[in-house]
């Protein structure tokens, strides 16, 4: 055979090969009807005590439960918890496990767990956590399946710090909540309704679970993180997909069921696909902009308030969402899904005033150096960081708007360098995108901090006093019309001070496959009483 | 010879050790580090301390660099920071997609562009000539990325004939292996397959031009048996030598490829870890590309030496 | 350059001479028609990112987020507007400066400093080994992970990018040029230069370099253009040019999820980019058959 046929004839082979594959192939990447298959972020973390970014909360949803959960109004429900009561100075709650709960490895969930869970989790890194623990006095077990919380003072939020309504303390096994909590667990056996399968598991590419059959749902429709946890599905696929366009290519082909966050861009190809639905599943995010106030100009109050008299919610949310029904302008900086949202001294951030900007600026002390803004990450935050970087343009200020990695950002918000001796490691303005931390235990919890005089404290280094003992008093208030009064108050300081700014709230849908049903709106997704049909 | 082989391969040591320390550098002098990472937004830089002395990253850079090197001696590339697990595994994963991808778009790129090249040759300064080179240097002008999304939108998402994106090993079928296949090979084949038809052409020309060819067709013989008996021949030691340096090129392209394709790839793996300071995982990945790469250039090396006996000293 | 390149180019003006201007043009086109198409095509493409002020009717950086978004190409947006109501025509106009000041700058670094490399490693022997084993170190580190490593670590901005862009390319001039001088210093002339006593620098510069420069030149033109195409893929990635600064690659990374609601965003820097790639490609091409290599081989 001479070297020109073989080609040919290894050629026409393949191409035959392809063709008599594809007939199979494509049957075989749709996921089988008792397969959910949804394309996710990448998770580096999977210790639910341990920090990380928030794909570690998705991963803990599925596979850990905890005591309590909130519902859809926000109230506080028992979830693994039977019953719960507090004594008379509130000082001490009494939690009650249900019957019948046990671990993917067979064994009995009992209070010891919880015990040990709860510690490891409360000296982890998150905000609630740090709450939680500088009001604990104890933690103990009573019987198998009582256990006690005792404080150290009355604390009017205790509910809602105990069930948190980010990172909730996951319950597992008492001889994995032993690990010191700088060190990772290594095996992920928990009492949730999906069952992890680590031999599946391969980091950057895909987590796999199936049905923890011997998992007791309770008996109420699920509400938010609340409520019966069925599963109807036998396995769970969790597919890594990094890119945007990918994501959505294969939900329009049926590879995948479930996209959790449609990107903005890429809505418009969606809608018109009649095999996909759009629904928002997640509680939004809101766009936050950090200012430097150890240097000038940031470090006079009123180059601070120019920049609230600069930015228009409406612009940078339509800039990144570029759809009115995907956002929404809010004037509290406690978020406008809480109960304790007011209008109180928001004129600045509701209305945009470039001469009262640049007026301000002047006065402020600018004096014509270039302002450092830069941001990590997603499409969201730069968009953010763009706008604010052209609207400071308009009013006459140099801008240098850096984008950069999240490794490289996070490195660089923690230098208290001046920016303007400095321009490449100190920052004027860091601009980030958090959670809408829901209601009760708002953002300004963690965010909101007024210790940074010395620069010490949180990335901002906001030196107020007042935001610290407001605080205090908020959390201490003894009824909610005092908590109410405070949370205003706390307003008022914020519009004046400007630690940070909030520039809205926007949200991504989710998208899936039309034969997907029973979707539960929730803080992360979560995969209970989902099915396809 | 064989001394001259031994040479060589005693050679490739410091090779290695030069990719050794400049990675390792590289990575750790880059600002930020897993720790920064691995906390919360809302950590506080006490808390990130207290993280980064239990990763061990608070030991001087030295210490560091020794412990690594002597886990390294005894074949231990050490665990990730992030993921905790380590990184033999975690590249155990992850090397299988990448090496289909790569012998599918190395199969692809030769057998097209061999023949395009000689075609080519053969027609030199016709329209068939003017034809395949324009079509070869378009194929090499044309960002990867750009024309894989192109791809995906015609061929997955409109007509349905290929899937979209994902990998399937050939374990699960070799039909389905080849179907996913199909568009990340010709979207990163199209480039190596551009350069090889180029490469092909070039050498075929000069070749063409020598007396024994114009003998070969003197002496009545067939254009197609002169052409791939006696021309190509003679032009495979600059074609084959062409293949394994564009295996940089090939690996430049999985990087991108493997993203626009969600193929859990090591090309994948690298650049998350390098975005997320992943340190062992960095040095463990282009340690490993970079000893492939250097046995490939060993092997041209070599074959250099052996057909051209004015190189060897 | 290699004498019989010289002697043929002697010819040719020769043979021109004679000729009127227009014809010698059309004669020159007629022989060399990829070359003269890449020429002219990069001629345009690089007047209009010199001019570019004067071209843009409108400020590539001026945002219209309320009332200007994804608009289609039109009398007022004439390749259409972005997701922050910028012009995309404008932004592809200065976007071209960007793109072309990263290919042009890396191939000239490139080239020069690995020409410096390859003729001392090619002619001192002494040092040889310890620059090819630092280049080959250099080399066989994959080249966009390098360049995505530079880029993490040093500060973000187009001058990062050029760097973590030359470094990978530096070895392979560096290879080529020591090859070319390996070869070249075994040929009786340069041995007559050494046994006549001429300096090493002078063997270098006068004998052996000459001979480099016709690889070298088409070596340019590739590297020119696969470093554009490399700061379009590290801007896909989101390791490379920053996406506030307007480049080709930029914007196509930021286009690519409009690729089917908005195209123009996506289509209109990557034919400029496709296009000036293909014009340098075929430069390099047309230089490879004006200055054939074979000539180089035979002296």
């Amino acid at each position: 055979m001479s070297k020109r046929s073989l080609v040919f004839s290894l050629a026409l082979a393949m191409g035959f090969s392809v063709l008599v594959a594809s007939g199979s192939a494509l049957a075989q990447r749709i996921p089988p009807k008792d397969t959910l298959r949804f394309a996710g972020f990448s998770v580096k973390v999977l210790d639910p005590h341990f920090g990380g970014g928030g794909s570690t909360e998705f991963f803990q949803y599925k596979v850990y439960d905890s005591l309590f959960a909130f519902d859809e109004n926000m109230v506080v429900q028992p979830q693994m918890a039977e019953k719960f009561t507090w004594n008379a100075d509130k000082t001490k709650l009494t939690v009650t496990l249900r019957p019948g709960l046990k671990f993917h490895d067979g064994q009995p969930v009992r209070a010891a767990d919880a015990v040990a869970s709860l510690k490891r989790w409360s000296n982890g890194r998150r905000g609630t956590a740090r709450i939680f623990k500088q009001f604990t006095k104890s933690i103990d077990v009573v019987d198998d399946k009582t256990l006690t919380w005792t404080l150290t003072e009355p604390f009017g939020m205790s509910m809602e710090v105990i069930t948190s309504v980010r990172y909730p303390p996951a319950i597992i096994p008492e001889r994995l909540a032993k690990t010191p909590r700088n060190k990772q667990i290594k095996d992920f056996t928990g009492s949730g309704p999906y069952v992890f399968l680590p031999d599946e598991y391969v980091p950057g590419k895909q987590l796999h679970f199936k049905k923890f059959e011997d998992y007791v749902p309770r008996s109420e429709p699920p509400s938010f993180t609340a409520g019966g946890k069925k599963v109807h599905v036998k396995k769970l696929e969790w597919k890594i997909m990094k890119d945007d366009a990918t994501r959505v290519a294969a939900l329009r082909t049926g590879e995948i069921d479930l996209i959790q966050e449609v990107p903005h861009a890429l809505r418009k190809d969606l809608l018109t696909d009649p095999n996909v639905v759009l629904k928002p599943l997640r509680t939004g995010r809101q766009g936050l902009i950090f200012i430097n106030h150890l240097a000038p100009p940031f470090d006079n109050k009123k180059a601070r308030q120019a920049l609230l008299w600069l930015i228009s919610q409406d612009e940078t949310l339509t800039a990144i969402t570029g759809d009115p029904a995907l956002y929404q302008t809010c004037p509290s900086v406690w978020t406008c899904a809480s109960p304790y949202a007011t209008d109180v001294a928001s004129e600045a951030i509701m209305k945009q005033d470039l001469e009262k900007a640049r007026q301000l600026m002047k006065e402020g002390g600018y004096n014509g150096q270039t302002i450092q803004v830069f941001q990590a990450g997603s499409t969201a935050t730069f968009s953010n960081a763009t706008v604010l970087a052209a609207n400071l343009r308009k009013i006459g200020v140099k801008v240098q708007h850096q984008a950069m990695n999240r490794g490289a950002a996070i490195a660089r918000r923690k230098n208290t360098v001046d920016p303007n001796k400095d321009p490449k490691k100190g920052w004027h303005i860091y601009v980030q995108a958090t959670q809408e931390v829901t209601p009760s235990i708002p953002a300004l919890m963690g965010l909101l901090q007024g210790d940074g005089c010395n620069k010490k404290g949180f990335y901002g280094w906001t030196c107020d006093e007042r935001i610290g003992k407001l605080k205090v008093a908020f959390g201490q208030a003894k009824s909610e019309a005092e908590r109410k009064k405070i949370a205003a108050e706390l307003q008022k300081v914020v519009y004046d001070t400007v630690p940070y700014i909030q520039t809205g709230l926007y949200s991504n849908e989710a998208a899936y496959r039309s034969n997907v049903k029973g979707a539960v709106r929730a803080p992360s997704p979560i995969y209970w009483n989902i099915r396809k049909e | 010879m064989f001394t001259y082989i031994v040479r060589r391969c005693f050679a490739a040591i410091p090779v290695m050790i030069v990719v050794g320390v400049f990675v390792f550098l590289l990575i750790h002098l880059t600002p930020g580090d897993p720790a920064d990472i691995l906390a919360d937004e809302d950590a506080t830089p006490a808390e990130i301390e207290q993280l980064r002395e239990s990763l061990g990253l608070d030991k001087p850079l030295h210490t560091q660099f020794l412990i690594w090197s002597g886990n390294i001696a005894t074949g231990d590339l050490g665990t990730s920071l992030l993921v905790s697990k380590p990184v033999t595994t975690l590249m155990a994963q992850r090397i299988e997609p990448t090496i289909f991808l790569a012998i599918t778009t190395l199969t692809f790129a030769v057998f097209l562009g061999v023949p395009l090249g000689v075609m080519a040759a053969w027609k030199q300064g016709t329209w068939w000539d003017h034809a395949i080179m324009i079509f070869a240097v378009l194929g090499f002008s044309v960002p990867g990325f750009w024309l894989g999304f192109m791809f995906v939108s015609k061929f997955a998402v409109d007509w349905t004939i290929v899937p979209a994106q994902g990998f399937v090993s050939i374990r699960e079928g070799f039909g389905t292996f080849l179907h996913h296949m199909i568009l990340p090979t010709i979207t990163l084949g199209s480039s190596y397959m551009a350069l090889i038809t180029r490469i092909t052409r070039a050498t075929v020309v000069e070749v063409l031009k020598e007396d024994y060819i114009r003998t070969a067709y003197a002496k009545g013989l067939p254009p197609m048996k002169v052409l791939f008996r006696h021309a190509l021949q003679n032009s495979s030691i600059p074609i084959v030598t062409v293949i394994g340096i564009g295996f940089a090129l090939l690996i430049n392209g999985v990087v991108v490829i493997e993203t626009v394709f969600n193929i859990p790839g090591m090309g994948n793996l690298t650049i998350e870890a390098v975005l997320d300071r992943d340190y062992p995982v960095v040095q463990g990945v282009i340690l490993v590309f970079s000893g492939i790469y250097v046995l490939v250039n060993l092997v041209v090396d070599l074959s250099y030496s052996i057909f051209d006996p004015r190189v060897r000293h | 350059m290699s004498t019989a390149a010289v002697n043929e180019m002697e010819f040719e003006s020769a043979e021109a001479a004679v000729l009127p201007l227009h014809r010698r043009i059309v004669e020159f086109v007629r022989r060399n028609p990829n070359l003269s198409l890449g020429l002219l095509m990069v001629a345009i493409i690089i007047f209009v990112a010199i001019f570019a002020p004067w071209i843009a009717a409108k400020d590539p950086a001026e945002l219209n987020v309320v009332t200007g978004r994804l608009k289609p190409p039109s009398e007022e947006y004439w390749f259409g507007s972005d997701r922050f109501g910028r012009d995309v025509f404008a932004r592809a106009i200065f976007g071209g400066r960007i793109s072309l000041t990263v290919g042009i700058t890396v191939a000239a670094l490139a080239v020069f400093i690995g020409l410096m490399v390859g003729l001392l490693s090619g002619y001192v022997r002494q040092i040889d080994a310890w620059l090819m084993r630092i280049m080959d170190g250099l080399m066989a580190i994959p080249g966009l992970l390098l360049a995505i490593g530079f880029i993490a670590l040093l500060p973000a901005g187009i001058e990062t990018v050029i760097i973590a862009l030359t470094i990978p390319e530096i070895p392979r001039v560096a290879r080529l040029v020591r090859g070319v001088v390996v070869v070249t210093r075994e040929i009786t002339y340069v041995e007559a230069a050494v046994a006549a006593g001429a300096g090493t620098a002078r063997v270098i510069f006068k004998h052996i370099m000459p001979n480099t420069f016709a690889p070298l030149i088409v070596q340019a033109t590739f590297v020119c253009a696969s470093a554009m195409l490399s700061e379009a893929a590290l801007s896909f990635l989101g390791a490379g040019t920053p996406p506030e600064i307007p480049s080709w690659g930029t914007m196509m990374a930021d286009g690519r999820s409009y690729l089917s609601s908005a195209t123009w965003i996506i289509l209109f820097p990557g034919l400029f980019l496709a296009a000036t790639v293909l014009s340098v490609n075929l430069i390099g091409d047309g230089l490879r058959d004006l200055l054939d290599p074979r000539f180089a081989k035979e002296v």
